[in-house]
């Protein structure tokens, strides 16, 4: 059974698309309604959603601009929309289809088919990776990263630095080797937080151990190992600052 | 189907340094695609899907004369994943029908081409694993 929850400011979509649904789709099941951006996260807090179908233009925040704020999607999107001109957008963001208002049956029943291949990778991937670290979990010094090719596994100390690309990490290591890691940055956070890592800006995690400089500023810059610099977010300074005991 | 440690990618481009640029990039950071061909027109596109098995297929819309849409319209029975390219954000919507699994403006981005090819590959990966 697929959830899904629909994101429509006006009530007559939000109707038609659930009566379809429900009418010619048996295996996805409808848990939540949203008016608007603010609900439409409410909704997929409390329903943690498999699918979204997603309006575009909405009074207040769009459905694009919704997407964009939500750091983690772990759900599928189907916009819906009246407008085609968004498609590229909606490419960029990873949605499985768009959906032009009136939906069409075989529309949907297309869309749906894409949702179900995705599903199904995105519960193999996860299997995989979870019996990967099981295998492997962080032993000592080495770190499991995913990548597009299949999974890596570095030491801790020939990370340089990690930077968020969308929803991917580029991973630099101390020999310049780049990785692109198939995972957000905030999952690594997690994972490196028990070694001598920090996350001194939304886009960066830093290994303490490659700081070679300092430079004070409003967050002020890190100069690492390799050369590269790293700036440090304002609101973050003060806790950087403490970390590395200025 | 071959087999995602050892992929082919086609680029369908009647531009060379768009085509090179793609190459490059797939190169540097995908070192699993074994092969990589380039075609100018459809009809050679057409051929390299022939005689090749063809994992992902990088396809220009507008091409000198024709559209990348008709490559698309003469193959049946789809095996591969396409990413489509233009100038315009016109063909997008289009794109979506007909099952494309991404679409770059040109001149193409760096980073965003990284990004729709790692997505692909990583379906690609899992799929294949599933059969």
């Amino acid at each position: 059974m697929i959830k899904a929850i629909i994101v429509d400011d006006e009530i007559k979509g939000r109707q038609f698309l659930r009566q379809l649904v429900d009418k010619f789709i048996p295996q996805v099941k409808i848990t939540g309604e949203a008016a608007n951006a603010a609900e439409a996260l409410e909704a997929i807090a409390e329903v943690q959603p498999d699918l979204v179908f997603l309006d575009i233009e909405m009074p207040g925040k769009s459905g694009i601009e919704l997407l964009k704020e939500i750091p983690r999607i772990n759900f599928e999107v189907i916009f819906v929309t009246a407008f085609n001109k968004y498609a590229v957008e909606a490419f960029k963001l990873g949605a499985v289809d768009y959906l032009l208002k009136p939906v069409s049956p075989p529309d949907l029943v297309r869309a749906i088919e894409r949702v179900e291949a995705h599903l199904k990778i995105r519960d193999q991937q996860a299997k995989k990776y979870e019996s990967l670290k099981q295998q492997f979990g962080q032993p000592f010094s080495k770190i499991t990263i995913p990548t597009t090719t299949g999974f890596e596994f570095v030491d801790f100390a020939d990370i340089t630095y990690m930077q968020s690309d969308g929803n991917y990490t580029r991973i630099k290591q101390k020999d310049g080797k780049l990785i692109l890691a198939t995972r957000l940055l905030g999952e690594f956070e997690e994972m490196l937080l028990p070694y001598n890592f920090f996350r001194v800006h939304k886009s960066y995690i830093i290994n303490l151990a490659h700081i070679k400089k300092y430079t004070k500023g409003e967050g002020g810059v890190v100069m690492m190992s390799d050369g590269s610099e790293i700036d440090v977010a304002r609101r973050i300074k003060e806790a950087f600052l403490k970390k590395i005991q200025l | 189907m071959s087999r995602e440690n050892h992929a082919h990618v086609l680029i369908v481009d009647d531009e060379e340094h768009s085509s090179l640029l793609i190459e490059s990039v797939i190169r540097r950071h995908f070192s699993n695609i074994k092969k990589i061909i380039a075609a100018k027109t459809v009809k050679d596109a057409i051929h390299a899907l022939e005689v090749n098995n063809i994992d992902l297929v990088f396809l220009d819309i507008e091409l000198r004369g024709e559209s990348g849409f008709t490559l698309l319209d003469k193959i049946k029975d789809r095996t591969f994943e396409f990413i489509c390219l233009s100038a315009s954000k016109d063909y997008a919507f289009k794109v979506f029908e007909y099952g494309g699994a991404g679409y770059l403006l040109k001149p193409v981005n760096v980073p965003e081409l990284e990004r729709a090819f790692s997505r692909i590959f990583l379906k690609r990966r899992h799929a294949n694993d599933a059969l």
